[in-house]
């Protein structure tokens, strides 16, 4: 499988092109030439990085005749590109495929067509789409619908069907759709109606099609729980005998078979050849200049480094504001993309105050754009931005998926999004079809950013696009999805390849037959096994945690529409007196009710130009290896499962202009928490701290004043600098973890010590796990890409820019840092990383 | 709620275990346990169920059967009779054996069973002892767990802290009736406290259970001891729906049918039938249950369809009707609404001849001719109106352990599906047929013993019995005579 997950890509990159050529073609190219920005750009710091260029493609094409049938055909007003042909021929040729083309490629309409040939074949044919979230399932039931009754002319009745559809509308749809569209929240709730309803019966019965649309969106935690919805579908229309067809969509990953395997358990084929047109794509890479000095002078051992960054650098909000400013009044129409702490109402402000502020100045119109804005406000916006009445928008990313807004000139983006397939598909804003378009990315202030400011090669490069994150092994997941399987049809022996395979099936239903939740008196092998519970378990399966536990979040002044918070994060993040961004509007948690059976988070709007940030103590028992790596000189890695308790005891308040702490080390008030989860940990030779500090070519670090208040630190110099190495080391690698991996790193935790009594860590360790009780497949995914990701840490760390012993925000220092990123070591870390990719080399 | 079930223990669990004791103490003459508390065991015994029921007091120490028996003996008013511990039933609650549920691991085990074990005078670790924990849930019971010496069954009767994810709701569990029968089998049901005592007399809604409640009418007991007068002028109900309530208060009361109608019961002797089908709007009558003659000695018959979907045991039921009882009444409870017209809707799709021999039968449902027929004809007692909650009041003991009819349905139904699922032949298991036709069996049983009842209370002439403010119909009766 894994010979066919490498996408080729059609990017075309121009060599040397560090600045875009005066006098481009393309007007708007113009604007960012460097001639141009230095007369006309205020306080002009050369901050364009890299730019690159992504030349015009023109379309492969395939006359319809020669894929499809008539009447399809001939109705169908157009040619398909090469790669929807070939998906098509797949599908017919009884595949299930994965389509991993680009943005705007024209992916729909191949599940489509596919309908629209099932229908023809047989008009009871049924199909199932899912979409990750409501507002995309109403876009494509009128694509849907467009294209089935409109263009082709077919009889077919497709209907949404999920959490906001009428009863008497889903009772029709139930009845007579030949193609439902949900997501898969709703039809986790929806699968047990299988067995009394007529409808479903019928739909059931007549599944040709099984579409997932988006599908990289389903990792981690969600991704876990989709993978059994999808299983224990599959599992029920094994009972109706219906073996149907998959089709999934996803964006740019470097795993799509392996992904699709996973979250259906079916094998798959990659359709990755973009037969699709475009236009030249210019990408800047933008840097919002450092004050050096400034650094410098605040760097004097005893004072708070992550203020003295804040300061020195100037903010990618604002700097991102300043080129929206500017294109903006040259006419070209952009969409900014914010992930920023402010939200898109500041980021609009902040765009019209940089108009005033730039030489050619004139009247713009902008616009702040989020979730949490009414449905009204949102549509309001997005026909402006369609009419061209817009200049610019500041938006979340809100704006990413799919929702129609036409297309506009050029976009810019704040921050890194965090993945490629998210960065893609942000710039894909602009310019759809073949006019061409412009992309900037204001590099923000994070390890990640500054490695792909360092190495743009990276973003450009078709070998190291990210794998999707997903994982079945989480047992607690599964014993729920257990459960919700046997309510939906008793347990038989001939569900196992559907439900976790023989030995882990009959475990987990015999732990359940033993807990009186499954019938006792059943067997499997015999006349089943009963669920035997509390009505619909499935209501009862947060797909936002792995624990069954979620957090509500309810504002006391006001609205927030905000997803249930998994326990693991409301102990982190939502603490009393935490600050926290939403959908563009800052709130504080006012009160956190634990106990109740469903807790909630309290929290009121604020605006404030405060962060906060938690800290903790961890501890990593009850270790136990499942897989080991061996490597030279008496280094090891280890995956395995261990509880971590995990104190989030107190929180710091800082300014987020200046970093400046404001009040703090507060109170949280929360009690431990204990994750029962999946670790990496890597072993390092017993004698390895002496080893380092002798062969240290710098002087060792004093130890920060805080450090002496904190009994974990060791004060005593050797210690504290090696201490600081390896917690650089852990940090690293956990930063840049996402450059390879589909993971959100706000979910996994490390642990660094100087020793640990498990047998398999004889001398200095650091812990990676997953910070969602029973693991969600994030560490293991690292610790499987741990060479590369050790080697790429090292590099990164060696060459930041700042140059500094305890590091910065681009390179070690983390905002989840529990420990108030001290100590840490650039210098003794890079050695540590050295001495590990070593032991990768000569194993 | 305590009243109206009038049970012979009531133990305390958690959460709030401790205010239990003091609230239902001044109301109620009842003996209150709560485990794990106290220095020596609590013992009880029941008034006439002559079992004891003693909880295991704080500590590790195992009970000395001497002290206890002493207890007993004054629990029971010092009788004196031989050795009452060693005769009687024993049950006893502990708080600590519990489930310990870890899906990692994959495992769920029973904790503290040993030291439980250890504080067990061997001789009451025998099949008779009955061990009940409020660390288990309501409604659990254990598979038989293997001791050293022999094996036992937990049963629960509190709340659970293990970790059962999505199988069981957060909300808090209500109240639960554990009942023991004489023969051991052990029955534990969940109780609305809503549907109790004076609420669940028809008529009295909450506006006048308020009324009655501020004027010291709280037990269904004093309901019926209150004059009609005073009743009338209380919930505003006219004289005869007044008088209706308070009889179906006497006879919740005094668990027993009391006739409030003219109709008589039919002549001729009655067939018992009850059926089993897949739920509450059944496409299926897959065994029909019948009874011929009384809730003891009566002969029982299955009629059960020998393939998923096969109709011919709707045929043979009806050549046994047409052959064996001829003219005589066919009696279900509730039969009107669901087990005369589904076996009508069954006979349409499988055997349309014999539809028309079938509807022109003697059908009679019991229920309806108590409550409705005519104003209704009697008073039954009974939490609700359902088949075993009044036969239960009228002293039936059920011989099936925990199943019900929607249990039951859900059995068929997945046997069903696997049927209709399986590609070869020979690849599917059966339920237990018998224990469903055991079931079944204690369904029309239970109705049987209702009839009896209904029968007595009709032969009573019911214009002879207007009750004037006497508790018994005997009294009442005596008015008029």
């Amino acid at each position: 499988m894994t010979d066919t997950d490498t996408p080729r890509s059609k990017h075309v990159t121009a060599p040397n092109t560090s600045l875009l050529p005066d006098g481009g073609t393309a007007h708007h190219r113009g604007i960012l030439s460097e001639s141009h920005l230095k007369e006309s750009f205020p306080e002009w710091r050369e901050q364009i990085r890299h730019s690159e260029r992504l030349n015009a493609q023109s379309a492969e094409t395939v006359a319809p005749g020669s894929v499809l049938r008539d009447p399809i055909a001939s109705r169908l007003g157009h040619d398909l590109y090469s790669h929807q042909a070939e998906a098509l021929d797949l599908l017919a040729a009884d595949e299930n495929v994965v389509i991993t083309t680009s943005t705007s490629s024209g992916k729909t309409l191949i599940y489509q067509l596919q309908i629209a040939r099932n229908h023809l074949a047989s008009e009871a044919a049924t199909a199932l789409c899912l979409f990750p979230t409501k507002a995309l399932t109403n876009d494509q039931e009128q694509s849907v619908n467009d294209r089935l009754r409109g263009e082709l002319g077919l009889d077919t009745h497709v209907g949404t069907y999920d959490g906001d559809t009428k009863d008497e509308r889903k009772q029709t749809v139930r009845e007579n759709a030949n193609v439902i569209l949900t997501n898969p929240a709703g039809l986790n709730v929806y699968l047990p109606r299988h067995s009394n309803d007529r409808g479903w019966h019928r739909f059931y019965s007549n599944l040709e099609l099984v579409v997932i649309d988006e599908a990289h969106e389903y990792g981690g935690v969600m991704g876990t729980h989709v993978a059994w919805i999808l299983r224990r579908l599959r599992r029920v229309l094994a009972h109706y005998d219906s073996d149907p067809q998959f089709v999934i969509t996803t964006a740019t990953i470097g795993n799509p078979a392996t992904h699709a395997a996973t979250l259906t358990g079916a094998e798959f084929s990659v359709i990755s050849e973009d037969g699709s047109p475009r236009g030249t794509r210019d990408i800047v890479l933008w840097e919002p200049p450092l004050n050096r000095e400034a650094l410098e002078g605040c760097d004097d051992g005893s004072g708070d480094l992550v203020e003295g960054f804040e300061q020195a650098r100037r903010s990618s909000a604002r700097e991102a504001s300043s080129v929206t400013a500017h294109l903006a009044v040259n006419g070209i129409q952009t969409l900014q993309f914010t992930t920023a702490r402010q939200g898109t109402e500041i980021g609009a402000k902040q765009t019209i105050e940089a108009v005033t502020d730039h030489p050619r100045h004139r009247h713009i119109d902008v616009e702040p754009y989020h979730a949490g804005l009414g449905k009204r406000k949102r549509r309001a916006v997005e026909n402006q931005l369609k009419g061209g009445d817009l200049d610019a928008v500041i938006s979340t990313n809100a704006l990413e998926l799919g929702i129609d807004i036409g297309s506009v000139d050029a976009t810019v983006t704040d921050s890194y999004p965090g993945t490629k397939q998210s960065f893609w598909q942000q710039i894909g804003r602009a310019g759809r079809g073949t006019s061409d378009a412009l992309s900037v990315l204001v590099g923000g202030k994070d390890a990640m950013d500054a490695y792909i400011l360092d190495n743009p090669g990276y973003l450009f490069d078709a070998d190291t696009v990210e794998d999707a994150v997903v994982s079945i092994d989480n047992d607690r997941v599964f014993a729920d999805h257990l459960l919700a399987a046997a309510a939906e049809r008793p347990l038989t022996a001939a569900d196992a390849p559907y439900l976790g395979g023989d030995d882990r099936f009959r475990e987990m239903t015999a732990m359940w037959q033993d807990a009186g939740l499954l019938e006792q008196a059943g067997g499997l092998d015999a006349g089943g096994v009963t669920y035997t519970g509390a009505r619909r378990p499935q209501s009862r399966i947060s797909l936002y945690g792995t624990t069954g536990t979620d957090y509500e979040v309810i504002c006391t002044n006001g609205e927030i529409e905000h997803d249930p918070v998994a326990t693991e994060r409301a102990y982190r993040d939502y603490h009393e007196g935490a600050l926290f961004l939403h959908a563009g509007q800052q709130y504080e948690v006012t009160e956190v009710d634990h106990s109740r059976p469903h807790p909630r988070i309290q929290v009121t709007e604020v605006a404030t130009t405060r962060y906060t940030q938690t800290l903790s103590t961890k501890q990593v028992h009850n270790l136990e290896v499942t897989d080991h790596t061996p490597l030279a000189g008496g280094y090891d890695s280890y995956f395995g499962t261990g509880t971590v308790r995990i104190t989030y005891e107190s929180y710091m308040v800082r300014d987020y202009r200046t970093g400046e702490l404001i009040d703090g080390p507060l109170p949280t008030e929360t009690p431990p928490l204990d994750l029962h989860t999946e670790l990496l940990w890597v072993s390092l030779p017993e004698d390895h701290l002496r080893t380092t500090i002798n062969a240290l070519g710098v002087p060792l670090l004093e130890p920060t004043e805080r450090a002496g208040d904190d009994p974990r630190v060791p004060m005593e110099q050797a210690r504290y600098t090696y201490a600081g190495g390896l917690h650089a080391a852990e940090h690293g690698i956990i930063q840049l973890a996402p450059l390879e991996l589909m993971i959100d790193n706000h979910d996994i935790g490390g642990l660094s010590t100087p020793s640990h009594p498990h047998e398999t860590i004889p001398g200095p360790t650091w812990f990676v796990y997953d910070g969602i009780d029973g693991g969600i497949g994030f560490s293991k995914a690292i610790y499987d890409h741990l060479e590369t990701l050790a080697a790429r840490t090292r590099d990164h760390i060696a060459d930041c820019e700042c140059g500094r012993r305890r590091g910065c925000p681009l390179c070690v220092m983390s905002e989840d840092c529990g420990n108030n990123n001290d100590p840490l070591d650039t210098a003794t870390g890079t050695m540590i990383l050295d001495d590990l990719v070593a032991a990768f080399d000569t194993r | 709620m305590v009243a109206s079930l009038s049970p012979d223990v009531v133990v305390a669990t958690e959460p709030q275990a401790g205010v239990v004791g003091p609230s239902l103490r001044r109301e109620f003459d009842v003996d209150i346990l709560e485990p794990g508390t106290g220095m020596r065991p609590d013992v009880s015994v029941g008034n006439d169920s002559g079992c004891a029921v003693l909880t295991l007091p704080m500590g590790e120490e195992p009970l000395a059967p001497e002290q206890i028996r002493t207890q007993v003996e004054r629990a029971s008013g010092g009788g004196g009779s031989g050795t009452p511990v060693a005769a009687a039933q024993i049950c006893v609650i502990n708080q600590t054996v519990s489930l310990s549920v870890n899906p990692y691991a994959r495992s769920a085990t029973l904790a503290d069973v040993s030291s439980y074990r250890s504080r067990i005078p061997d001789r009451w670790w025998t099949a008779s002892t009955i061990h009940l924990s409020t660390a288990l849930r309501a409604g659990f019971t254990t598979t038989r767990v293997q001791t050293d010496d022999g094996d036992a069954q937990f049963v629960g009767i509190g709340t659970s802290n293990a970790d059962l994810g999505v199988g069981t709701t957060a909300e808090t569990a209500h109240a639960t009736l554990v009942a023991v029968y004489s023969n051991g089998a052990i029955d534990v049901s969940e109780i609305d406290p809503r549907q109790f005592g004076l609420r669940g007399v028809p008529e009295i809604g909450p506006a006048r259970f308020e009324t009655l409640r501020n004027a010291g009418i709280t037990t269904v007991g004093e309901l019926a001891d209150t004059p009609l007068r005073e009743l009338t002028d209380l919930s505003g109900l006219g004289r005869t729906s007044a008088n209706t309530v308070r009889t179906a208060a006497e006879a919740r009361a005094t668990d027993s049918v009391l006739p409030t109608g003219d109709d008589s019961l039919p002549n001729q002797d009655p067939v018992f039938i009850d059926i089993e089908t897949d739920g509450l709007h059944p496409s299926t009558a897959w065994l029909i249950g019948v009874l011929d003659g009384g809730p003891e000695d009566g002969h029982y018959m299955s009629f059960r369809e020998r393939a998923v979907g096969d109709g011919s045991h709707l045929r043979a039921f009806l050549t046994w009707l047409t052959g064996a009882a001829t003219g005589r009444p066919v009696v279900a409870w509730n039969g009107y609404r669901f087990d005369f017209p589904v076996i009508t809707d069954q006979l349409r799709q499988h055997h349309p001849e014999l539809v028309e021999r079938w509807t022109d039968r003697y059908q009679f449902d019991a229920l309806w001719w108590a409550t409705t027929k005519n104003g209704g004809n009697a008073a039954l007692p009974g939490r609700t109106n359902k088949l075993e909650h009044v036969a239960e009041a009228l002293g039936w003991e059920p011989s099936t352990n925990g199943i019900d009819g929607a249990t039951v349905a859900a059995l068929y139904t997945a046997y069903r599906s696997q049927v209709a699922g399986a590609t070869g032949a020979g690849t599917t298991a059966e339920p237990d047929w018998d224990r469903l036709e055991r079931y079944c069996e204690d369904d029309v049983r239970a109705l049987a013993t209702i009839y009896e009842h209904l029968d007595t209370a009709a032969r009573q002439d019911a214009e002879l019995k207007t009750p004037t403010g006497e508790n018994s119909s005997q009294g009442s009766l005596a008015d008029f005579s």
